[in-house]
Order: structure tokens, then C-alpha cells, then sequence
């Protein structure tokens, strides 16, 4: 397969921010039986603390792949990132999912709560994982959980639960630990636009609130005209880059 | 991790109903038969002494392998007395042992003859219950002679009948004795029926001309009395006349029902351990399906910062939780056999004819019960632990090689 030659923007950072992710040279490249398929082909980009970040483009441009990497979910082909100075990649599986737990929040498509557990105990979840004592995760989980309007509903099991119930249980189980960054995999993908719409506020408002960075995977419209600024990519580069 | 293993564990319940009944049921039908068997070795050992002649035996040393007609104890009443004097709580059995020829009219057989005190011995072996015909060696007769029924089938012996006994006396000169036939014995065991023949220590003496000397002193000892601290009493008791004695106790007198116990045992742990096996090849087959079944779930763990070696200690976790509630069930269930086997116990009498004969002990107790031995279960419980935990390895081992951006694309 022919690779064509990285052309892209130099990577960019709102101004008055300070670059929490640094993407340098990310390269992705999957086998499928015989055929390599370039799913990121050399990507750098910067994305400031506290910026509210889409990363658009068609589907197979490259911004799952992009989120994952950046999350250290997945590990790139070539190239780095650094999220606040600490290298994201080429770590083992136990430093990464350790990196991830104490820097990365995930929000998933399909919400991915944990079905066995109750709303507030998937909200607790990475704080346990953490170590957090049983009192303090509670003083955490709960007031978010009245943020997001599902107190009362904090025992009901995740069958129980709506679609936009369950991303919001979601929304504050990657918040809770307090998170250098929140990853978000279209996570409007399954709501409809109303749902969708309030979930994307209560997002900004926690952006604002917390200074969390929100970086978003999306073919969601409304999610676009609400990010301060959108990262466009295309065949596995970024296309543009535009800040708002 | 303990929290989300309990609730996986309960997520498929159907699943794990399965696994566990199949846990819960071997290692019981193992703790059920151990305790039965147990209780089956306990009778035998039981028995045992009886089958020997006795808790110790003295001979004259060399007798108990040769059996030879030289071998006596010559100073009976001495050996006797010494005996009554070191084990003042034993039951002392003085006997006369004759290897010869039983001749009738109608044919020839060869055993062995026990001059014995009737009523003393009786009361350790209770032979006179399998009395069928005649007396028990306490009536009128003056060379009183009981025989096992096979016996007196196999020589045309009715009660009253002329039976001439050939054997070698202690200075190995043939001698000729004649007996009448004054009871029969019917205990429905080939080892009695066919072997038995007693007659009285005054008449046994008499036949080989041994005097007052006697072949055999057996030793009965209280239930709960070591044959080994009685042996080593006796041989203190004996002094230097020791030498030439040979005091045994009936474990060494018959090493083989030691063997035959041990041998038993282990081939009944051994078939309980490879049902339990296949069993465990079940388990981790099932392990497997489940962990499968969740890679997706696992990959989320992974993705939210769960490491490798945690998910996979959660898999091992659910095992932990599975087999504790299992072997729980198990010990349970084990104990109620147990309980109601002590209350009512199975009664063997209804599945055989006669007595119950293992490698020539007469067990004489037919109801079953059982007997717990807390090591074995402990060994049995343990053993059944690791093999589950260990069935969970490779599961546990799968769980952590997700890789969670494929765990969550491909089973989505």
C-alpha cells in the first residue's frame, strides 16, 4: 500500500493555554491477514489544559485510533505522546493501565458501565481502584451525582437506567478522580439529540467548573458547533485545525 | 475486587448453579465415602484380633512363620502366669495349635486344630453364636471335637461321629489321636465353616503329648489399650527368657490387613481424585467460557486503569468465592450423610449372605456407619481447593492478556 506523504497542519495550542498533550509523529498502523492498514500516519498535534477538543472526520480518518493513543489505551506504530510532560506510550501494560487510571477519564459509545454494580458504585469504581477510602469516594460520587440530576437514582442498576442516564453515570465515573483529561468516544453516538444536547452542556459546564480538558471523538454536529475548537482529520492526518 | 467477584459470580446463575453442584457433589461423594471407609477399616482393625488370636500373641520364637510342631512354650503355666501378672486387665487365652490330618470314613482333610479354653475364648471371639449343631466343647464328650460345617460336610461327620487326627508331636514322632464330633459350626464364612476345628486345651495337649505345655498364649487387651505398650510390657515381663519367645501383636502378626487397608484406601482416594479430575477439566472449561464471555467487560477494567495482574487476581477471586461456597455446600451436605449415617447406618446384612469376609477377617458388624478422620477431610477439602483454584489459572492467565481497545472494538 502506497503511504502518502504526511501533510498537516504544525501543531497547534489555543494560546492561552499550556500544552497538556503533545502528539508527536503518531503513526498506527493495524495488519489485517496480509493487508497493513495506516490508520494514523504521523500525526502531531497539541492539546492545551482545560481546552474542550472534537477530533472529527469521516469514518476510518483516524480519531478513535487518535483517542486511544492519546489514552494510552492503544499503542502507536511510531511516534509519542506526552500528557503534562510524562510519556503516555511505550509503556507496559500495567504502567499503562496505571498512567491511565490516575490521568485519563474514558466516556465510551456504548456507556460500558459495569452491570453487576449499582449507578453509584460504577461512579465510585476508579476511585476504588485508586484506593480512595470508602467515606471519601462517597463524599466525591455523590454531590456528582446531584450534579448530573441522578442522586435519587444512585442504587438502581445500570438495566435500570436510560441511555442518557447511563452516559451521565459514565460522565462522572471518568470525572470523579479528578483527571488531567476526560476521553470521549462518541459519546452522543447513542442518544437522541435532545439527550444528546444536555449531555454535551452538563460536559462544558464540568469543563468550566473543573478545568478539566474534554477531548471528543464525534460525528456529532451539535458536539462540533459546541468545542471551542475542532481537530479535523483525515485518512489518519490532521486535515485542520480550527480554534474558536 | 472481592465486591464485583462476589456479583460475577451470580451474574449467570444458572452457570455457576452448575459448576457448583458438580464441586459441591464430588467432594462430598469424597468425604461421604471417606468416612465410610473409615468406619470399614475401623471395624476390620476391629476384627482383626480376633482373626490373629488375639491383641499380642506369645510363641516360642520362630513359631508364627514355621508354624512347627517343636515350637511350644514348654513352661506353659509359667508364660501364662507372667502374662496375668504384667497385663493385670488382659484376658489371657492359653492355647494348643496341632497342623494335622482329620481322617473319617469318607476322606482325609488336612487344618489346623485349636486346643482351647472354651469359654475364655468365647468370650474374644463369640464362636459359639455360629453354633448350628451339637455343643460347644462343654458337654459329656471326653476328646470333644467342633467343626466348621464344610468340614464336617466334606468328611461325612454327623454328631457323635469317630474322626481320627494324624500329626507330628514336639519330638517329631507321628502320633494318632481320636476325636468325637460334638458340635458344628454354620457361620456361613468359607473361613470359619471350612476351617474351623476346636477342641478342648486338655484334649489338644493329650493328642500331641505336650503335657502341660501349650503352643500359643493370646493376649486380649482392653478397648482402648496399645498392643504395643502391652508387648513391650510383656518382653519386660519376660526378662531374659524373651529370647526365646515371640511376642507379637496382631498388626504384626498380620501385616497384610495393614496392606490391604492402606492398598484400599488409597485406591478409593485415588478413583475419588480422578473423578474429581475430569471434573476440574469441567471447571476450567467453564472458567474459560466465563471469562470469554466478559472479555469485553474485562477490557473496560483494563481501560479504567485495572492492571493486568488485577483482573486477573478478580478471575481468581471469583474461583476463590466459588469454591469456598462449594466446598461449604460439600462439607454441609458431608455431615448430614455423616449424622444420618451414625443414626441409621447402612445395613450391609441386606446385600450379603452371611458373614462379610475381608482378606480373612470376619467382619462381624454388618450395619455401616462413619468415622470422620478431620485430617483426611482437611486433606480432601485442601486438595479440592487448589485443584478448583488451579483450574482458574489459565483463565485467569487469559484475563490478562486483554488487550482492552480490541476487547471493546470486537465485542462490542
Amino acid at each position: 500500500m502506497n503511504t502518502p506523504q504526511p501533510t498537516q497542519p504544525a501543531p497547534s495550542v489555543q494560546a492561552d493555554k499550556p500544552a497538556l498533550i503533545e502528539v508527536r509523529g503518531v503513526s498506527r498502523v493495524y495488519k489485517q491477514g496480509l493487508v497493513e492498514v495506516h490508520a494514523l500516519r504521523g500525526v502531531d498535534l497539541d492539546i492545551g489544559a482545560g481546552e474542550f477538543t472534537a477530533l472529527v472526520g469521516p469514518s476510518g480518518s483516524g480519531k478513535s485510533t487518535l483517542l486511544n493513543v492519546i489514552g494510552a489505551l492503544d499503542a502507536p506504530t511510531a511516534g509519542t505522546v506526552r500528557i503534562g510532560g510524562e510519556l503516555a506510550t511505550g509503556r507496559s501494560r500495567a504502567a499503562g493501565a496505571n498512567f491511565r487510571l490516575h490521568n485519563v477519564g474514558f466516556v465510551f459509545q456504548a456507556y460500558n458501565l459495569l452491570p453487576v454494580f449499582s449507578a453509584f458504585e460504577n461512579a465510585e469504581y476508579t476511585l476504588m481502584l485508586q484506593g480512595v477510602p470508602r467515606a471519601e469516594r462517597k463524599a466525591i460520587v455523590m454531590p456528582l451525582l446531584e450534579r448530573v440530576g441522578l442522586a435519587d437514582m444512585a442504587n438502581r442498576r445500570p438495566h435500570e437506567l436510560s441511555g442518557g442516564q447511563q452516559q451521565r453515570i459514565a460522565v462522572v465515573r471518568a470525572i470523579a478522580p479528578r483527571p488531567r483529561l476526560v476521553l470521549a468516544d462518541e459519546p452522543t453516538a447513542n442518544l437522541d439529540s435532545h439527550t444528546s444536547g444536555e449531555l454535551i452542556g452538563l460536559m462544558q459546564e464540568l469543563n468550566a467548573e473543573h478545568g478539566i480538558t474534554f477531548v471528543f471523538a464525534s460525528h456529532d454536529e451539535h458536539l462540533m458547533e459546541r468545542a471551542r475548537r475542532v481537530v479535523h482529520l483525515r485518512d489518519g492526518l490532521v486535515e485542520r485545525d480550527e480554534v474558536r | 475486587m472481592w465486591r464485583l467477584a462476589w456479583r460475577n459470580l451470580w451474574r449467570n446463575r444458572t452457570r455457576t448453579a452448575i459448576t457448583m453442584t458438580a464441586i459441591t457433589f464430588s467432594l462430598a461423594l469424597m468425604l461421604i465415602s471417606q468416612g465410610i471407609n473409615e468406619y470399614s477399616y475401623e471395624q476390620m482393625l476391629g476384627s482383626a484380633d480376633k482373626a490373629a488370636g488375639g491383641s499380642v500373641l506369645v510363641n516360642a520364637a520362630g513359631y508364627w512363620n514355621s508354624r512347627g510342631s517343636e515350637l511350644v512354650l514348654d513352661d506353659g503355666a509359667a508364660v501364662v502366669a507372667t502374662v496375668r501378672s504384667a497385663l493385670p486387665k488382659a484376658t489371657v487365652l492359653p492355647r494348643v495349635i496341632i497342623q494335622g490330618l482329620l481322617s473319617s470314613s469318607h476322606g482325609n482333610q488336612g487344618l489346623e486344630v485349636h486346643g482351647i479354653d472354651p469359654a475364655a475364648e468365647d468370650s474374644f471371639r463369640n464362636i459359639k453364636r455360629y453354633l448350628a449343631e451339637g455343643d460347644f466343647l462343654d458337654g459329656e464328650q471326653k476328646q470333644p471335637l467342633v467343626l466348621g460345617r464344610g468340614i464336617a460336610d466334606d468328611l461325612g461327620l454327623q454328631l457323635g461321629d469317630r474322626v481320627v487326627l494324624t500329626a507330628t508331636d514336639p519330638d517329631g514322632e507321628m502320633v494318632r489321636a481320636l476325636f468325637r464330633l460334638s458340635g458344628v459350626l454354620d457361620s456361613g464364612s468359607r473361613s470359619v465353616d471350612d476351617a474351623a476345628a476346636y477342641t478342648t486345651l486338655a484334649a489338644a495337649q493329650q493328642a500331641v503329648s505336650l503335657g502341660d505345655r501349650l503352643t500359643q498364649v493370646g493376649v486380649v487387651l482392653p478397648a482402648a489399650a496399645s498392643p504395643d505398650d502391652a508387648k513391650r510390657a510383656l518382653l519386660a515381663a519376660f526378662g531374659a527368657k524373651a529370647s526365646a519367645l515371640e511376642v507379637l501383636t496382631w498388626a504384626e502378626a498380620m501385616p497384610e490387613i495393614i496392606a490391604l487397608i492402606e492398598m484400599d484406601s488409597k485406591m478409593g482416594e485415588g478413583m475419588l481424585f480422578a473423578i474429581f479430575i475430569i471434573v476440574v477439566f469441567g471447571i476450567a472449561n467453564t472458567l474459560l467460557m466465563a471469562v470469554m464471555e466478559r472479555i469485553r467487560e474485562l477490557g473496560l477494567l483494563s481501560a479504567l486503569g485495572m492492571t493486568p495482574q488485577r483482573i486477573g487476581a478478580l478471575v481468581l477471586a471469583e474461583t476463590v468465592l466459588l469454591a469456598l461456597v462449594s466446598i461449604t455446600l460439600a462439607v454441609g451436605i458431608a455431615l448430614a450423610a455423616h449424622a444420618a449415617l451414625q443414626v441409621y447406618g447402612i445395613d450391609m446384612a441386606a446385600f450379603s449372605e452371611g458373614e462379610v469376609e475381608m482378606s480373612g477377617v470376619i467382619v462381624e458388624n454388618l450395619v455401616i456407619h462413619s468415622t470422620i478422620v478431620p485430617a483426611k477431610w482437611l486433606g480432601a477439602i485442601g486438595a479440592v481447593f487448589a485443584l478448583v483454584v488451579l483450574a482458574a489459572l489459565y483463565p485467569a492467565w487469559r484475563a490478562t492478556r486483554v488487550n482492552p481497545t480490541e476487547a471493546m472494538r470486537t465485542y462490542a
